[in-house]
């Protein structure tokens, strides 16, 4: 269930992320070429990064990719590094409820007021539901990834010799 | 005890709006509340500008002004202060508007959720641009202009040209290399944006082509901890009162633009002959009666009547100043 | 002021308890906004600060590059940027080793990103440097440094997130970018000879090419000059935005790689995939910051701060030199981005409050973070290098960076003291 709705939201996001690419490099040439931009291309953008991101950010989070430092090891101690793993779960999982919980109120204003992009009127409630929704996934993900990131490696105290402290999948830095 | 509010600007901080108009109005209403009422600026906008009033609606700040246009839709009311053709003198209109409003739209209540303290708009629009010059609506047809909201998007599609919706920055590398051929905007707006060099003609429209619709909000929390005799004196301060400030700002950075723009030479003004004009209430008339209907569905029964009214008292006004 | 020191230190100790940094920053500011302005307000800022960060135009640009830089990885250019330095570098001594730097610094031209230059360059250089023997610890020290490139030579990720953090004009930091990008080549190429002078041993062989062979490496190279002229050459003439540029270049790349006949269906996924994470993953952490930076708005810290500088008779220089050490200890125990997000709401208003050119500190910015990129405990680069050579220990990589990192020490240190080394060019393309 959980590999199956992984594998959905990437490639959502993924079809999305190039639609992304296409959107904008048919509104400057049809800018300068054919005198004619797309029209809304702005606002569909700013609809596509929104889905885009939390589309993809439960994987994120299951997948552990979120940037960690993993400075020194304050604390060496097997049971201590659990402690850690299920603090930052929690925090994670609080923070991600919280802003899922506030973007469908969100939605609800946005209903209220009829909010709608400029041009081609889309209505912004549904975005906001739906990242609402994507955020609360995201949240109760970091507490299912919980067992894994406690069980990994990293978290079992291999922590004296400095060699450990790259675990490649925790490598997938963005910049 | 003493209140603080607490501002946020999306405009810089040195900007004419608020060193001319905000601060001294904020001066003033710790005068008029002896000291008990304050507002504190925040170093930063808190949210952006299309969030102000979610921000001071939610109390994430106190008081902020918000663009009508910046949430289509929402206040289709206020929306009348950013049609064509209100007025060309903003130190008249701007308090005009007020007035209109507060007498037929306050009382619908677009503002619900937050205190409104005063509402106007702010300086007479106009068509700049690169190379072409523009002296009627064929001229406009098939040129980019950078278009400053959804009502100016629909006026450009009305006659032809190409709205471009970019921010001012990207548009200023666009106007600068010709990738589009110019944009809509107030004298003073193209000034603050240093568009200024960068354009070979700008068509001035009697009556203003489009303004801005700017309304100063407070929270209602935060304006039920002050005491009532002094909501009362801040009231008299504001309103009517502030609009008149934020027009009579408008009026001299626009005023101080157009210096500037005449001592340019590759830059001419000129000021749109009456057939252009009148080509020009032909075209928005469609985009009038489109408001009207949005502007009944939010409970005003004669629209129309009521942008007539703003306009003859702006245009009586406006004469007898001459 | 006591409110932000306080949010600092209370971000540090979650991240050193190893929460997410997004997660520390964000859980931060809204503690911090819920005491200082109301827990109800502060919940509501979570949601409209995410909304306004997820759903802007002008960050759409992240993505896009991104992508751009993932299928000008997959298009195998690197394997021909390489052979084109080394055939000119290639015949003295540690010659490999620069060719590297120049390589990092032509794959830079087309990448934004300083980790994926480290996977794509590394890859082509590191095998290529042992098959001729040269010592790991020179290899990968000279992959770490040179791949920093990647995020100060035009386009850049970080410099976008800094131009749209502080609403600076991107395409003049691109053009500041140029000259401090080049020194960085000059630098590192300096640190490898260096490295070779004081151990022969650690570059022990040499590859002749002929003018035949130069030329045809050279003009191999051809679909990265016309990517990076498309990008810069769009922007500078204007015919479309650094957003747009950016699309603009993403489908190039496309273009390229599927020209090359390198796009089977599952690496088009696998590329489009990895961006749309990694785009995630930046969000995220621009997302706990801009919470963060909401209450930070609120601590009166900026003012604090500013009238602190200007009472306590430091001269503005000094300031600046106060800001690089800060940067220069936060950058060897934080990820970079991080660090950035973390730190320009903050300074950002002092150094133009004391006069200084946005698009400078900008630029002085980026290069304190390839600083921060490779220098030790915390350097990204270092552990990236091992990503795809888990047999160096990272101590080895560790023992080569030292003249890397003086390398870039000098550099900060030039780039702080002439400002024109960064200011000529925008000036020259945009006034
Ligand atoms: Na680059
Ligand atoms: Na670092």
């Amino acid at each position: 269930m959980l590999k199956w709705m992984d594998r959905l939201t990437g490639l959502i996001g993924s079809a999305l992320l190039f639609l992304l690419m296409i959107i904008t490099f048919i509104d400057v040439c049809g800018r300068n070429l054919f005198n004619h931009p797309l029209t809304g291309a702005s606002e569909i953008t700013e609809i596509l990064l929104a889905c885009i991101i939390f589309l993809m950010l439960p994987g994120v989070a299951m997948k552990q990719l979120h940037i960690v430092i993993d400075l020194i090891d304050i604390v060496s101690t097997r049971a201590m590094r659990i402690a850690e793993e299920i603090f930052s779960a929690v925090a994670s999982c609080s923070m991600f409820g919280l802003i899922g919980w506030q973007l469908w109120a969100l939605g609800d204003k946005a209903v209220g007021y009829g909010d709608a992009t400029p041009s081609l009127q889309l209505p912004l409630a549904p975005v906001f539901y739906f990242i609402a929704v994507l955020s609360f996934v995201n949240a109760i993900v970091f507490l299912i990834a919980l067992p894994r990131a406690v069980g990994t490696p990293a978290a079992a105290s291999k922590s004296d010799s400095p060699e450990t402290v790259a675990a490649p999948e925790k490598l997938h830095l963005p910049v | 005890e003493a209140v603080t509010l607490r501002y946020s600007s999306w405009l810089p901080l040195q900007h004419h709006m608020n060193e001319k108009a905000m601060y001294p109005w904020f001066a003033e209403i710790e005068e008029v509340t002896a000291g008990r009422v304050k507002v504190e600026v925040l170093p930063k906008v808190v949210g952006t500008p299309q969030s102000q009033f979610d921000v001071v609606r939610d109390g994430l700040a106190d008081i902020s002004f918000i663009v009508a246009g910046y949430t289509p839709g929402r206040f289709p009311l206020a929306e009348m202060g950013e049609l064509s053709f209100i007025g060309s003198d903003p130190r008249v209109f701007a308090p005009a508007f007020n007035r209109i409003y507060r007498k037929h739209m306050e009382p619908l209540n677009e503002f619900d959720g937050v205190k409104l303290l005063t509402i106007f708009s702010n300086a007479p629009g106009n068509v700049f641009t690169t190379t072409k010059a523009v002296r009627s609506v064929a001229d406009m047809k098939g040129l980019k202009l950078r278009s400053t909201g959804p009502y100016t998007t629909d006026l450009l599609n009305r006659v032809g040209a190409i709205p471009i919706l970019k921010s001012s920055t990207e548009a200023f590398e666009m106007l600068s290399t010709g990738a589009i051929d110019g944009s809509l905007g107030q004298r003073e707006t193209i000034a603050n944006f240093k568009m200024t060099e960068l354009m070979g003609h700008g068509t001035l429209i009697p009556g203003g082509l489009f303004s801005a619709a700017l309304g100063v909000i407070v929270n209602p929390d935060a304006w039920e901890r002050i005491a009532p005799e002094d909501r009362a004196a801040i009231e008299t301060i504001s309103h009517e009162k502030l609009a008149a400030l934020g027009g009579a700002t408008y009026y001299e950075a626009d005023r101080q633009a157009e210096a500037a723009m005449r001592v340019v030479e590759t830059l001419k003004l000129e000021t749109a002959d009456p057939d252009f004009v009148a080509e020009l209430r032909q075209a928005v008339a469609p985009l009038e009666a489109a408001w009207a209907e949005r502007a009944k569905a939010k409970g005003l029964a004669d629209p129309l009547a009521v942008l007539e009214e703003l306009r003859s008292e702006v245009a009586a006004q406006e004469a007898q100043a001459k | 002021m006591v409110a932000a020191g306080a949010g600092f230190l209370l971000s540090f100790v979650l991240i050193f308890l190893r929460v997410p940094i997004a997660v520390a920053l964000g859980i931060t500011g809204f503690v911090g906004f819920g005491m200082l302005i109301g827990w109800k307000q502060s919940s509501i800022m979570l949601a409209l600060t995410t909304r306004d960060a997820a759903m802007s135009y002008s960050m759409c640009v992240i993505p896009l590059f991104i992508l751009m830089g993932n299928f000008i990885a997959g298009t195998g250019v690197s394997r021909e940027l390489y052979k084109a330095a080394q055939a000119f570098l290639g015949g003295r001594r540690g010659g490999l080793a620069s060719a590297t730097v120049w390589s990092c610094g032509g794959f830079a031209m087309v990448c934004g990103s300083s980790v994926a230059t480290v996977v794509t360059m590394g890859k082509v250089a590191l095998p290529s440097m042992r098959s001729f023997q040269y010592k790991d610890s020179l290899s990968a020290a000279t992959i770490a440094a040179g791949a920093t490139l990647g995020i100060i030579i035009p386009p850049s990720v970080l410099l976008v997130i800094y131009g749209i953090m502080t609403e600076t004009h991107i395409g003049k930091l691109y053009a500041a970018a140029l000259v401090p990008g080049a020194l960085g080549i000059l630098g590192y190429v300096a640190a490898v000879k260096w490295t070779v002078w004081r151990d022969p041993a650690s570059a022990p062989s040499a590859v002749k090419s002929s003018r035949q062979e130069r030329y045809e490496a050279l003009l191999s190279v051809w679909p990265v000059a016309l990517l990076f002229a498309l990008v810069l050459g769009g922007i500078y003439s204007g015919i479309f935005t650094a957003t747009e540029a950016a699309g603009i270049g993403a489908f190039g790349a496309f273009c390229l790689a599927l020209a090359r006949r390198r796009l089977t269906k599952q690496v088009l996924y696998d590329i489009l995939l990895d961006s749309a994470q990694s785009t995630a993953v930046i969000f995220g952490l621009m997302i706990g910051a801009l919470i963060f930076t909401e209450f930070l708005n609120y601590t009166g810290a900026h003012t604090a701060l500013l009238s602190f500088v200007q009472d306590s008779g430091f001269s503005p220089f000094m300031v600046i030199i106060v800001i690089c050490v800060i940067y220069i200890i936060l950058g060897a125990l934080m990820e970079e981005l991080s660090m950035m997000l973390l730190t320009v709401p903050l300074f950002f208003p002092i150094v133009t409050g004391l006069g200084y050119d946005p698009v400078w500190f900008g630029v002085l910015v980026i290069v304190l973070c390839e600083l921060g990129m490779i220098a030790p405990p915390v350097g990204v680069n270092l552990f990236v290098v091992r990503s795809f050579a888990p047999d160096i220990p990272i101590t080895t990589v560790v023992r080569g960076i030292g003249p890397f990192v003086a390398a870039d020490i000098i550099r900060v240190f030039v780039i702080a003291s002439f400002p024109i080394l960064s200011l000529y060019l925008p000036a020259l393309f945009f006034d």
